[in-house]
């Protein structure tokens, strides 16, 4: 079930996909990336849910999540002028991660640099 | 502490963990270089930030890693390919990379970004038989072979 354009997602950023500075362009490279949607956990509760799936202390510790609306997503895809790609948030939910979502298509390193560039970063309680 | 060749490749890696890499099918490749070149080569060309990085995923990623235990552990192959790419662009390299910041990709690959000095990003990833970069200037994503002459086209073209 496509997730509506006007619904805000956030992608888990990883200590091995950010220096503290840069994030890296691969953490939306590729095929079927994760996100978690907002309207079905909001923000401040997405820490812990996000922790629980993506961290594995010592070595990869959530550092970040990176947000952006759907509609925005959409339409930097369109607008991505070397290979204009259609973008899509498609609903994924799990058992212990009800707000799961994918983005389907194949991203590729160029339009992912561009998505990157349009994330609002929210850094973490204790990040 | 200087390490031997031998003692670089067995970093906690397990060779068997790299099924897709190519590059063990292949005629042998040159050595790694010793520890200690690797740190003057990282050090000298980009800088002590990057070389911590190399450190941290070499400690902290030698096992499978991520959510679903899909994230492979950084490739000696691939940090091989980042020392070869160094040597070959020689000692102007460091006045071309501004402030780089390195990463890790799920596959196990370095992969090194920063921006030109029109802001525009630079991205090459290491990957065992080919280099993989990403130029926004020239709006170009593509590889090259790790054979001397090929990486000093990406060199030249990266300064130009």
């Amino acid at each position: 079930m496509p997730v509506p354009n006007a619904e805000n997602i956030v992608r888990a950023v990883t200590t091995e996909k950010y220096d503290g500075e840069r994030i890296s362009p691969s953490l939306f490279e590729g095929r079927d990336a994760s996100v978690s949607r907002l309207a079905v956990v909001p923000l401040e509760d997405q820490w812990e849910l996000l922790r629980r799936h993506v961290e594995k202390p010592p070595q990869r510790l959530l550092a970040l999540l990176g947000e952006i609306n759907v509609g925005t997503l959409a339409r930097i895809g369109l607008n991505y002028a070397p290979q204009p790609t259609v973008l899509t948030v498609e609903a994924a939910p799990l058992p212990e991660f009800p707000s799961h979502g994918v983005i389907p298509q194949k991203i590729t390193r160029g339009l992912a640099t561009q998505i990157v560039r349009n994330l609002t970063r929210h850094a973490g309680p204790t990040a | 502490m200087t390490l031997t060749c031998e003692q670089t490749l067995t970093w906690g890696f397990d060779i068997d963990l790299f099924p897709g890499d190519t590059a063990l099918t292949e005629p042998a490749p040159q050595p790694l270089p010793e520890i200690g070149v690797r740190d003057d080569l990282v050090l000298g060309r980009l800088g002590a930030k990057v070389w911590g990085r190399i450190e941290y995923f070499r400690r902290f990623y030698s096992q499978t890693w991520g959510d679903r235990g899909q994230g492979k552990p950084m490739s000696p192959r691939s940090v091989q390919g980042l020392c070869r790419f160094l040597e070959v662009a020689g000692d102007c390299f460091s006045d071309l990379v501004r402030n780089p910041s390195l990463f890790l990709t799920d596959e196990g690959f370095l992969e090194l970004v920063w921006e030109d000095q029109d802001g525009k990003s630079v991205q090459l990833v290491f990957k065992p038989t080919a280099l993989e970069y990403y130029l926004e200037r020239q709006q170009v994503e593509d590889r090259t072979a790790y054979q001397p002459e090929s990486l000093r086209k990406l060199a030249a073209c990266l300064a130009a």
